[in-house]
């Protein structure tokens, strides 16, 4: 494919442009770099469009040549593009310089093993040198610009490759004396001085000569690369920062070896030289400088800071940020070996009144409340990393750094930092006439919360509200006197205005327990306190989720019960069933069980219902580790219980019926007479809930025939249980005692045996009636009986005391249903069966005044004298 | 109903606030306080009576107020317009605690009216009802001389009755009937006299004539309610009134009332002897007053029927004579019930009537009232009523469903006597294509009343026909619409929507291409077939929009609930698949009325779970049919809650449990199907253009084949394949923008929960298909049941650390 036309590339990088990624994985992706290095060599296209080209090369190196051997191939390209450039004024060569280093670097090719590094770092230094490559390579009106691009792209490599021109210090110290752009030579010879420094001692080895040798490696033969592989490319910092992270290390290795006077002799001369010419820089680059200078003789022994001395008396003045940054980092670096208690002092106050001027810009401003919340000291206090405000930074100052609700949100929320940091300190404070910042802390934060709270206010208030919260509780967690109200505050504001939920969720999630766990049961607390349909209820629902666990079941569940009605769609009902989740993974059991079960039969949606039931039939069936499995991975799998070969008391307990005191009470119904048999009527009562029961009873003495067990499934206090029938079979007529066993489960599970107070059989709870005769027989059956007893049965006669109840209460009350033929008040016959087959027949005639006579017949012997107890007794009987 | 000023009033009325009333009723207070009885009261207490009873009920008077309009109502001197007023306003009111009226003190009897009918709208707190009617009573037998006072008594002595049967004892009873029978029969034949205008008026006042009937003729027999005159003596007005009572009266009076003992007699007297000769002889006789009573009031109805007869000289008394014929054909209905006898002297009437009246559309309403007459004696006098019914079965809602007040009375009339219909139960259910008719034009005052028509009207072979009919009730009220639009102009015009017009939809009316599919549409029976009438929808979406057709649309799902209440009683197996069926079939064929669609869809889909608890084989013998619904994937997201039910079912009836006949194949074929389905919603790019796939159709897709994967062991690779990718799915940012937040956590919790079960696959096929007995209420309760305390207390014993109960 030939060369494309200026207006076909501007296409092309159109597309590319707008989506990089996207046009690479396209069809044209492959031949983008290819076309892009041939054409550069095109006669057809104009500088102008071969400018952008480039351009493009250096903005998206990774893109085009994604790997090293690519990115070595293009540098080559582009080196031969360079040399073949016609010995006349271009714009392409410094672009084709810079080009050429970016691939290098960006590629990952730059090394020794790469033909492309070894031709262009000569180059460069040459070009930095300023010396004529010959064959008229540089027009002399190009000269010095290339040379300020030459030491951009040595740096640009230096900065890739630590250590690559530690050969070259000399030389470059050399060049600095004399003509040639300052500022890219001095930065170049600082990161190189920095690199070689922090190198060698890391090694152990002194700077030796390198400062004096002023030799050009490239005329020695290939490039010295022994500094770079000991560097193994950790000194990479790329930005000046504090520099925290190299700190500990370098620190050590710094002093691990002391320069030999010689060295030190011309290490500050360098450093005095290079510190000298800085007022000629621009300011960002003179901040850049000192950095470098500063971390390279940071704790160097026999380097004082005081180098820095004169310098710092013109940057104290400064008005440029980055120079007052640049002095801050010193100031960090060197502490009182650099600043006086004056300077800082004088620091200080600039940086506050400086934070105070209304006319700043938001940036400035918030820069210089930063310098203050992170001044660094002199005599740094406390452990490292610790929070607190400047030491010298007394109340005077800091009035008016107080926050207040009309700054704008960051510039608040720096303020509040700062307001934080004093709290801390307050407590040793004696009270002063002023109103403590504690009290103004908790101001602001109502104030905050109230803005939070107006109904269809802005997002944006109620963000800044947590985000303030957050900083006091990360700043002040120790205190409770300011979390309480910090937490009755908050709950106060998901009060007003429930659909900050998702706030406060966030909030849970990022602070610590100390917050937490306080907030989230108060959060409970309003929200379960409040039941019933709501138009917050999602926002209830949700919040629950998150706060809900073992705590306070039973008005959580309540809650929910009440929530249940109103979750008419599908939303609300996962909403539900997200908070029953959180319930079931706290370990909930009992009344959850109860409210899944209603949830999983009345929800409306299917999906909501089916979903509710799961989570019923898990909470109903698996024990509580298999459950936290079955909801979610993030619990640890339990370790398999193998107890089951242990040695247990409870194992054998649970397997045995054990004896126990009685549960269950037994007492007699009144007596029932009708049916073929005597029956008991038995009225259980629980004192427990039971299941399975089984009553057992025994007759004592063989009386009566063996009695069937009864069984109950289930018996609750306080629930009326249904009375028990126990028909009788007698094998004579007499009054008995039954042994009384139960056998029962618990709600626990256990089953249990107990003995129960026996029950008594009266003599009388075995009368049964006879058959009704027909009306107006009634005497001559009872005749046809009297007499059918007598030939083996026997007679008798008995005073049946009356009580005041006279005669007819008497019968009414004991003898009623056996009345065959009654004339009151004065005469009654009485037919009684007696099981199996006696029969007892009884006269009651005349009435005296305190008695009754009876005649009574029986065919029956045994029967007379129990007739006789009975009928002595039944006055007194009530 | 309202012209436009009238409703701005109304709406003026009931905008008014509570702070304006009050003080607008302070300006009354005054107004009453300084007994100003003048123009200005009387137009404010107009106000007030207006604000009063256009908001009904919300309104409350302060007591003052309310005292001072009784203390108005009892002033002497007060104009009887402002007294109206006044009792209007208390009716209003009531029932009120601080009412002190006092029954005893008032003197005139007009006013006595007033102060009764507001004593009446109290609901009989304290006896009120008993002591006005013991009030008027002895007032009607104070024999006064003459009869204003009775003549405003009268109604609310009829309205005592009404409202208290047992107020009355009986010699008062007796001596009432005997008044109204000197009402009824002896009224007098003169025009009654004119006011005399006092000092001026002109001695030359016309000379009263006799009374003339509705044609002007000169009455011939004796006064009735139909006669007319320029002015009515006190007698005239007091027959009129009586006529208005007697219904009311005889059926108090009636053999079950307090009267029974006249019967008694009655029937002791003339022995059985019940023949036509006796009773029509028994005219002349001196009869016990109730008995004459009947025997009057048979006269009158017979009467009232032959002057019904002549035509009419003025619009008025041609509605007139309308009414009175309904009201005398229900007196005798009342009669013939209280003593067959009258039955044979008044069918011979009633059928010439009927005969008469059939062929005469603007006298429909009789129709209803003899329908009931015949049907419930029509056996007693062995007549074949099979024609009346016909007639108004087949004919009326044809021609009359655009009647309003024929229309609820029609639907009344059948629900009330559906114990009569018997016989006639066939009839009727045939005819309820007709019957929609009403339902269709008359939706919301007709809703409840057929909800408690169709559990008599749903038969198993017109179930399905029914079912059609129901969901295309908003169609045919369009098509309804479209033909009173294009039938040539009626004398009275039914109202519609005048701002409406669809030129089209008259046009493919007229087409003959469609005729098949209206005519189909508007049968009046039940034809036993079913036409899919989309192409009507089609062509009738402009119709969508009118508001008749929006108003049958919303009630249609209260309708549907009714009709699956109903036809759920009645269904056997084959019936239930088939209703199953035509579900799943018009869920996507409905009428495209706004919002129709939704409500229907939600009860299809509750009643179609509720179909499947029926019968839940029905799963597995309409496999084909189902996987066919859920192949066609388009307009799913519109129908996802039936979606959703279906797929649930299909998740929990599919199993061996329900069904033998499910097999590993028929599972596998489920679960491809509804693989397929997850895959297609899930991947679908969200457009503006397709709604919303909502969430709950994803995580029940997911349970779904969880369950399935739980049954097919085979299938759990493949679920759970699925489901880590649903998981995924949700956390990418792409279904962010098709779901809430709350949504895709919601698939992402699912996701997970079921992916952790399908690695426990024991515990999966346990908790996945539970038993039924899940449910019961003691499931987790219950010593001798639940399987869990049994499983709690096993897995107790196998944990060391759980410490075992205490002994």
């Amino acid at each position: 494919m030939g060369p494309l036309s200026r207006d076909a590339w501007a296409q092309r990088l159109g597309a590319f442009r707008a989506s990089p990624s996207a046009f690479m994985a396209g069809p044209e992706g492959e031949d983008l770099g290819r076309d892009l290095l041939s054409d550069l060599r095109s006669e057809k296209l104009s500088e102008q469009t071969k400018v952008s080209l480039l351009a493009l090369s250096m903005e998206y190196p990774a893109q085009l040549w994604p790997d090293a051997s690519a990115a070595e191939v293009a540098a080559t390209s582009l080196l031969d593009t360079l040399v073949l450039l016609p010995p006349r004024p271009s714009a392409l060569r410094r672009p084709l310089l810079l080009a050429a280093t970016t691939a290098l670097a960006a590629g990952g090719a730059l090394g020794p093993t790469s033909g492309a590094s070894c031709r262009l770092l000569p180059l460069l230094l040459g070009l930095a040198a300023g010396s004529d490559l010959g064959r008229g390579f540089v027009p002399a009106s190009e000269q010095r610009p290339l040379q300020a691009t030459a030491c951009e792209c040595l740096r640009e490599l230096e900065s890739c490759k630590p250590g690559l021109l530690g050969g070259s210090l000399g030389l470059l110290r050399g060049l600095l004396g004399q003509e040639g752009p300052v500022q890219p030579l001095s930065l170049l010879l600082a990161l190189a001085l920095r690199n070689t420094l922090v190198l060698q001692s890391r090694v152990g080895a002194g700077l030796g000569g390198l400062l004096t040798d002023k030799v050009s490696p490239t005329g020695g033969g290939p490039w010295d690369w022994t500094l770079v592989e000991e560097g193994d490319g950790r000194l990479q910092p790329q930005a000046p920062s504090w520099p925290a992270a190299e700190e500990g290390e370098g620190e050590r290795s710094l002093t691990a070896r002391e320069h030999s006077p010689e060295e030190a002799r011309e290490l500050r001369a360098a450093v005095i030289q290079l510190l000298d010419t800085s007022y000629l820089l621009t300011p960002v680059a003179q901040a850049q400088l000192l950095w470098l200078l500063g971390w390279a003789l940071r704790g160097l022994q026999g380097q004082p800071p005081a180098l820095f001395k004169p310098q710092l008396v013109r940057l104290l003045g400064t008005a440029q940020l980055t120079l007052l940054h640049a002095m801050l980092a010193l100031k960090a670096a060197f502490g009182e070996a650099l600043f006086t208690a004056q300077d800082e002092a004088l620091l200080l106050r600039r940086l506050t009144l400086a934070a105070q001027h209304p006319a700043l810009p938001p940036p400035t401003h918030l820069f210089y409340l930063h310098c203050v919340l992170s001044f660094p000291e002199n005599w740094p206090l406390g452990p490292e990393g610790e929070e607190a405000a400047p030491l010298l930074l007394g109340p005077q100052l800091c009035r008016g750094l107080l926050p207040s609700l009309l700054h704008d949100p960051m510039a608040l929320l720096a303020r509040l930092h700062l307001l934080c940091l004093l709290c801390a300190e307050e407590e040793e404070e004696e009270k002063g006439q002023l109103p403590s910042p504690r009290h103004y802390l908790e101001e602001l934060l109502a104030g905050l919360r109230q803005r939070a709270a107006l109904d269809g206010g802005p997002r944006a208030l109620a963000t800044l509200c947590f985000q303030a919260s957050y900083l006091v509780a990360c700043c002040l967690a120790g205190q409770p006197t300011v979390l309480t109200p910090l937490i009755h505050g908050l709950a106060q504001l998901y009060q007003a205005r429930p659909m900050l939920a998702p706030h406060f969720v966030d909030l849970l999630d990022q602070v610590d327990s100390e917050l937490r766990e306080p907030l989230k049961v108060v959060l409970r607390q309003v929200v379960v306190s409040r039941p019933g349909r709501d138009e917050a209820l999602c926002w209830h629902l949700q919040m629950l989720a998150k706060v809900a666990d073992g705590d306070a079941q039973s008005a959580t569940l309540n809650f929910l019960q009440a929530a249940a009605a109103h979750c008419t769609n599908w939303d609300l009902q996962q909403g539900l069933l997200r908070v029953c989740r959180a319930l079931l993974r706290a370990g909930v059991r009992g009344g959850l069980v109860d409210l899944l079960q209603v949830l999983a039969r009345q929800l409306e949606d299917p999906d909501g219902r089916d979903h509710a039931r799961l989570y019923y039939i898990l909470l109903a069936h698996l024990a509580a580790p298999k459950l936290g499995v079955a909801l979610g991975p993030s619990l640890a799998a339990p370790a398999l219980a193998s107890s089951l070969v242990a040695e247990n008391q409870g194992f054998v307990a649970a397997l045995m019926v054990q004896e126990a005191p009685a549960l269950v009470r037994l007492s007699l119904g009144s007596h029932r007479v009708k049916g073929p048999l005597p029956v008991l009527k038995l009225q259980p009562e629980a004192l427990e809930p039971i299941y399975s029961l089984e009553l057992r009873f025994r007759v004592e003495g063989q009386l009566y025939a063996p009695l069937e067990a009864v069984h109950v499934p289930c018996l609750c206090p306080g629930r009326p249980a249904r009375p028990l029938l126990l028909p009788l079979q007698p094998r004579c007529p007499a009054p008995a005692r039954l042994d009384v066993h139960a056998l029962y489960t618990t709600s626990t599970g256990l089953t249990c045996h107990a003995h129960l107070p026996p029950l008594f059989v009266n003599f009388a709870d075995l009368f049964l009636p006879f058959p009704q005769p027909p009306e107006g027989a009634g005497l001559g059956f009872f005749e046809e009986l009297w007499d059918s007893c007598l030939p083996e049965g026997a007679e008798s006669r008995v005073w049946c005391p009356l009580g005041p109840q006279g005669l007819e209460g008497l019968v009414s009350r004991h003898l009623e249903p056996f009345v065959v033929v009654a004339q009151p008040p004065t005469s009654y016959c009485v037919a009684i069966h007696l099981p199996p087959d006696s029969k007892l027949l009884l006269r009651l005639e005349a009435a005296l005044a305190d008695g009754v006579p009876v005649a009574l017949r029986t065919d029956d012997w045994a029967v007379l004298p129990l007739a006789g107890d009975y009928l002595r007794g039944l006055a007194a009987a009530v | 109903m309202f012209s436009a000023g009238a409703e701005s009033l109304l709406h003026q009325a009931r905008e008014i606030q509570d702070e304006e009333l009050k003080k607008f009723c302070s300006r009354i207070c005054k107004l009453l306080q300084a007994e100003d009885l003048g123009p200005d009261t009387l137009d404010s207490l107009q106000r007030l009576f207006l604000i009063i009873s256009a908001t009904k009920y919300s309104r409350r008077l302060e007591k003052t107020c309310v005292d001072l309009l009784q203390a108005t109502l009892g002033l002497p001197a007060c104009p009887e317009q402002l007294q109206v007023l006044c009792a209007a306003i208390l009716r209003e009111m009531s029932p009120s605690d601080s009412l002190s009226l006092a029954w005893d003190h008032t003197q005139n009897s007009r006013q006595l009216s007033l102060v009764a009918s507001v004593l009446l709208a109290q609901g009989d707190r304290n006896e009120e009802v008993r002591a006005v009617g013991q009030g008027v009573l002895r007032a009607l037998e104070s024999r006064q001389p003459e009869g204003p006072s009775l003549r405003h008594l009268l109604p609310v002595m009829a309205k005592v009755v009404v409202l208290s049967p047992g107020t009355l004892q009986e010699d008062q009873a007796t001596l009432l009937s005997k008044r109204l029978v000197d009402w009824l029969r002896y009224a007098s034949l003169q025009q009654g006299l004119p006011h005399s205008g006092g000092f001026f008026s002109t001695p030359r006042a016309r000379q009263p004539g006799p009374v003339t009937e509705v044609d002007g003729a000169v009455a011939t027999d004796f006064f009735t309610v139909l006669s007319s005159g320029h002015r009515f003596t006190d007698d005239q007005w007091l027959n009129v009134q009586a006529f208005s009572m007697l219904r009311a009266w005889l059926l108090h009076s009636g053999p079950e009332g307090p009267g029974t003992l006249d019967t008694d007699d009655r029937s002791e007297q003339e022995g059985s002897t019940l023949s036509v000769i006796s009773a029509t002889s028994s005219a002349g006789r001196l009869l016990p007053p109730r008995e004459r009573l009947r025997e009057v009031a048979f006269e009158y109805c017979q009467r009232l029927i032959e002057q019904s007869n002549r035509r009419a000289l003025r619009k008025g008394d041609s509605d007139l004579q309308k009414a009175c014929l309904v009201e005398a054909v229900l007196v005798l209905d009342v009669l013939c019930r209280q003593d067959p006898s009258f039955l044979y002297r008044s069918l011979s009437c009633l059928k010439a009537l009927h005969g008469r009246v059939r062929g005469d559309p603007a006298s429909v309403r009789v129709l209803l009232p003899l329908a009931h007459f015949f049907l419930s004696h029509g056996e007693a006098a062995a007549v074949d009523s099979e024609a009346v019914y016909q007639h108004l079965f087949t004919r009326i809602p044809v021609e009359q469903f655009h009647s309003p007040m024929l229309a609820f009375e029609f639907i009344q009339f059948c629900r009330d006597n559906l114990h009569l219909f018997s016989g006639h139960l066939s009839t009727l259910r045939l005819s309820f294509p007709n019957l929609f008719k009403f339902l269709a034009w008359n939706s919301p005052p007709l809703t409840s009343e057929f909800v408690a028509l169709l559990p008599a009207l749903v038969d198993a072979g017109t179930a399905l026909e029914m079912l059609h009919a129901l969901l295309d009730l908003p169609c045919l009220t369009a098509v309804l619409d479209l033909q009173l639009r294009s039938a040539p102009a009626a004398s009275e015009r039914p109202l519609w929507d005048t701002s409406l017009r669809a030129p089209s939809c008259l046009e493919a009316f007229r087409d003959p291409q469609f005729q098949g599919l209206f005519q189909y549409l508007l049968r009046p029976k039940a034809s036993g077939a079913t036409e899919r009438l989309a192409p009507l929808h089609q062509l009738l979406q402009p119709m969508a929009g009118c508001a008749r057709v929006a108003q049958c649309a919303q009630a249609v799902p209260t309708l549907l609930q009714a009709f699956f209440s109903a036809v759920t009683q009645v269904a056997d197996g084959s019936l239930i698949n088939q209703l199953a069926l035509l579900l799943l079939g018009r869920s996507d064929s409905l009428y495209p009325a706004p919002g129709y669609a939704a409500g229907v869809h939600s009860v299809l889909s509750s009643q179609f779970l509720a179909l499947c608890t029926l019968k839940p084989s029905l799963v597995v013998e309409l496999a084909r049919d189902l996987l066919e619904f859920l192949g066609s994937v388009n307009g799913l997201c519109s129908r996802a809650s039936l979606v959703t039910s279906v797929v649930w079912a299909i998740g929990e009836y599919l199993s061996v449990t329900y069904d033998r006949r499910c097999t590993v194949e028929q599972i596998n074929k489920f679960f491809e199907a509804l693989e397929a389905l997850l895959f297609e919603v899930t991947q679908c790019r969200p457009s503006a253009a397709l709604p919303r796939c909502p969430p709950q159709v994803v995580t029940v897709l997911m349970t779904t084949l969880t369950k399935l994967a739980s049954r097919s062991q085979d299938l759990i690779p493949r679920a759970s394949l699925l489901l880590s990718k649903m998981r995924t799915l949700a956390h990418s940012p792409a279904t962010s923008s098709t779901h809430s937040e709350e949504g895709a956590e919601a698939i992402r919790t699912r996701a997970t929960e079921l992916l952790t079960l399908l690695k426990m696959p024991s515990v999966a096929q346990f908790v996945l298909t539970p038993s039924t007995e899940v449910c019961s209420p003691r499931y987790h309760r219950d010593a001798n049941t639940a399987l869990p305390l049994a499983l709690r207390t096993v897995s107790r014993l196998v944990e060391r650390e759980a410490g075992l109960m205490p002994g």
